[in-house]
């Protein structure tokens, strides 16, 4: 165990002196969110959110008429529709979704994009005081107008979309993406790290191979040091997006934290992988740096709706990308509430990060080596 | 026997690199392994340390067989790479301190050991500089503060002078030499043969995978039929007074060059040089510059292999 830590010391050092891998890691991410926000702004401004179209398929539900209608122009632009229209709108995708307006409300939505997530919380809205409606509607109906314009106000309707931890800024999706990058770029490190550890990659290595030192020990503790430079770095990435670019994460930003820490093992474990191989160290750097940036790519860094784009056509892809894993969990918690989500998509971050460190390990643990 | 290598076979690919290779080192020498470029000198090291796979054969150290996990051995063996093996981002301190523990855990301990191993290369005024702002030289010390620090009982020098100025070259070399006074026996690989003959007890001539000689620099030279070279320049000889010259005792081969100088190699015996200056006088013979030299070791290698050393 006091290997292990002294051995964690040295490699902390040497990790948060390696500027190379230092300049990917940290300043990269910093300079990349910097040009985001010249490019973006600070974002949409919820003033001025255009309303989302939809279709209302009229029933017996007389109260989620007035409802939704109440709210037509404001966060709605409500076309009334047969069954069969508004279906043929939302596969032309000139609506975000079909509301009927039968006993017990339904909606039909097309995609799971921001604005289909505000149908949901107008839905979710209404059926939550439903029966508070019904009640007034019976015994007081002078006061449902009142009563529906209270539920249904605008600005209390984006303030509890706000307390419960969504956002409504589009924009964010790119810096979740930069977040994500940014985890990837501890590769960079993890990829050092695993060359120092196999005597035929470098003359380091073989010093380190000759010496009494544990191998598991070994691994372990450079492991854990690039993954603690990492998550640093990540960590000044998130303070320096909000407090000095003012994006906003939500109120659950803590629940950040852990994608962060599993997002950096994860980008430390890919670098350590690919450094573990018996490949030369350009087609490695190249291998990384090329493999980063799609991953970012698909998780929607240079276009938002790419990650959305996979999802209909090949969500496989979603599911074992970690950038697109990290950008959704981020998504997960602070637009769709979705706490169900956001723990799967850690658990595969983590279950990739033990597999490929698992496999570099076995892989550097190489007993002896064909040649030098 | 502190090392005992058997019959070691190592191929890359068709290139037998060890070719049934045989070595066995006491406790307390100096060690040198002699050999050109390319002679297998760095691969049996790698071998003997287990970082190289074998075909065949068998290695032992301290009496154990040498196996990647005998944390026991390696725990007493100090490795000094060809190639200078240092983190770029840390300090000489650091380094040393990092690579002795390594071996050594006892903070207190370890604290002693560098500063004696950081004594000992002389390194004391670059303790807090980065690698990249040493010299040559110094940074050849470093290598070697970093393998040594543990105080270990068998050290393994591959190369350890390669492009270093004199003085850190003799620097070096008095410290192997006072390492081994102090108790530890020294492996120490090199091309160059002052070197090895200078410091290293045992000597093994190296050449393509295989030990060719071995024994002390005497030995070794006594192996050879050449006991004596005799130069001498600016002579103006005839075809028989050369000739004459082959008849002398102990003398088997005189050759003369265009530029006028005699070189003649004689057997190992006493008043070569006297008798070929007596000859050429009795002949009046005019001459320059006289030299004698007594037999290297690349005249060994050269006898053995038919080619010099440094080829």
């Amino acid at each position: 165990m006091r290997t292990t830590l002294r051995l964690y010391a040295g490699s902390l050092k040497q990790n948060l002196r390696q500027r190379g891998d230092l300049f990917w890691s940290l300043l990269f991410p910093l300079i990349l969110g910097t040009l985001f926000f010249a490019s973006f702004g600070s974002g949409v401004n919820l003033e001025e959110m255009s309303a989302v179209p939809a279709a209302l398929v009229s029933g017996e539900n007389i109260i989620f008429q007035d409802f939704l209608e109440s709210m037509d122009g404001q966060m709605l632009k409500l076309s009334e529709m047969t069954k069969e229209q508004a279906k043929e709108s939302l596969r032309e995708g000139s609506i975000k979704g079909i509301f009927y307006a039968q006993k017990e409300p339904t909606l039909t939505v097309a995609g799971s994009n921001l604005e289909e997530s505000i149908l949901e919380t107008l839905l979710d809205s209404y059926l939550e005081h439903q029966d508070m409606m019904i009640d007034i509607s019976k015994h007081h109906l002078a006061g449902l107008p009142a009563a529906i314009a209270e539920i249904s106000d605008y600005r209390e309707m984006t303030e509890s979309v706000t307390v419960s931890g969504r956002t409504m800024d589009d924009t964010v999706v790119y810096f979740y993406a930069l977040i994500g990058m940014a985890c990837l770029f501890g590769s960079f490190m993890g990829c050092t790290a695993s060359m120092n550890m196999r005597a035929d990659q470098s003359a380091l290595a073989a010093r380190r191979c000759v010496s009494p030192s544990n191998r598991l020990s070994m691994v372990i503790s450079e492991m854990m040091a690039c993954f603690t430079v990492q998550f640093l770095c990540v960590c000044v990435l998130l303070v320096y997006l909000n407090f000095v670019l003012g994006i906003t994460f939500g109120e659950k930003w803590l629940l950040l934290l852990p994608v962060c820490i599993l997002g950096s093992m994860a980008g430390v474990s890919i670098g350590m992988f690919i450094g573990s191989m018996k490949i030369g160290y350009g087609t490695k750097m190249g291998v990384l740096v090329s493999a980063s940036l799609v991953m970012s790519f698909m998780a929607g860094l240079m276009f938002g709706n790419m990650k959305d784009i996979i999802e209909h056509h090949c969500p496989v892809l979603n599911r074992i990308n970690p950038a697109a894993l990290i950008a959704d969990a981020f998504y997960s918690i602070s637009v769709y509430d979705n706490p169900a989500r956001y723990r799967m998509n850690l658990v595969i971050l983590a279950g990739m990060t033990v597999l490929l460190t698992a496999v570099s390990f076995w892989m550097i643990r190489r007993e002896r080596y064909e040649s030098l | 026997m502190m090392v005992h290598i058997e019959n070691l076979v190592k191929r890359y690919g068709s290139l037998v690199a060890l070719d049934h290779f045989n070595l066995d080192i006491q406790e307390g020498e100096i060690f040198g392994l002699l050999g050109p470029n390319g002679s297998g000198k760095t691969t049996a090291i790698n071998c003997m340390l287990a970082l190289l796979k074998y075909d065949k054969g068998k290695i032992s150290i301290f009496g154990k067989e040498m196996q990647p996990d005998s944390y026991d051995i390696k725990r007493q063996i100090g490795v000094v790479p060809q190639n200078v093996a240092v983190f770029d981002q840390m300090t000489v301190y650091e380094n040393i301190d990092y690579f002795c523990g390594l071996y050594v855990s006892e903070k207190d301990k370890r604290k002693r050991l560098v500063e004696e191993a950081i004594a000992f290369v002389g390194l004391e005024d670059y303790r807090k500089a980065f690698p990249k702002k040493l010299s040559g030289g110094l940074l050849r010390r470093l290598n070697i503060a970093c393998g040594i620090a543990h105080q270990p009982g068998l050290i393994i020098m591959d190369e350890p002078t390669v492009a270093v100025d004199p003085q850190s070259r003799n620097r070096i070399l008095e410290g192997i030499v006072e390492l081994n006074k102090k108790g530890a026996t020294v492996i120490y690989t090199s091309h160059y043969m002052e070197e090895v003959e200078q410091i290293c007890s045992r000597i093994m001539i190296m050449d393509h995978g295989r030990s060719i000689a071995s024994g002390t620099a005497e030995e070794l030279k006594r192996m050879i039929k050449t006991g004596e070279t005799i130069v001498i320049e600016n002579i103006v000889l005839t075809e028989e007074q050369r000739d004459g010259l082959l008849k002398l005792p102990h003398v088997f081969e005189a050759n003369y060059s265009e530029d006028q100088t005699l070189t003649v190699k004689c057997t190992s015996a006493k008043h070569n040089l006297i008798r070929v200056l007596n000859y050429l006088q009795k002949e009046e013979a005019t001459f320059g510059r006289v030299l004698s030299e007594m037999p290297t070791l690349n005249d060994v290698f050269l006898e053995i292999t038919g080619k010099e050393l440094r080829d």
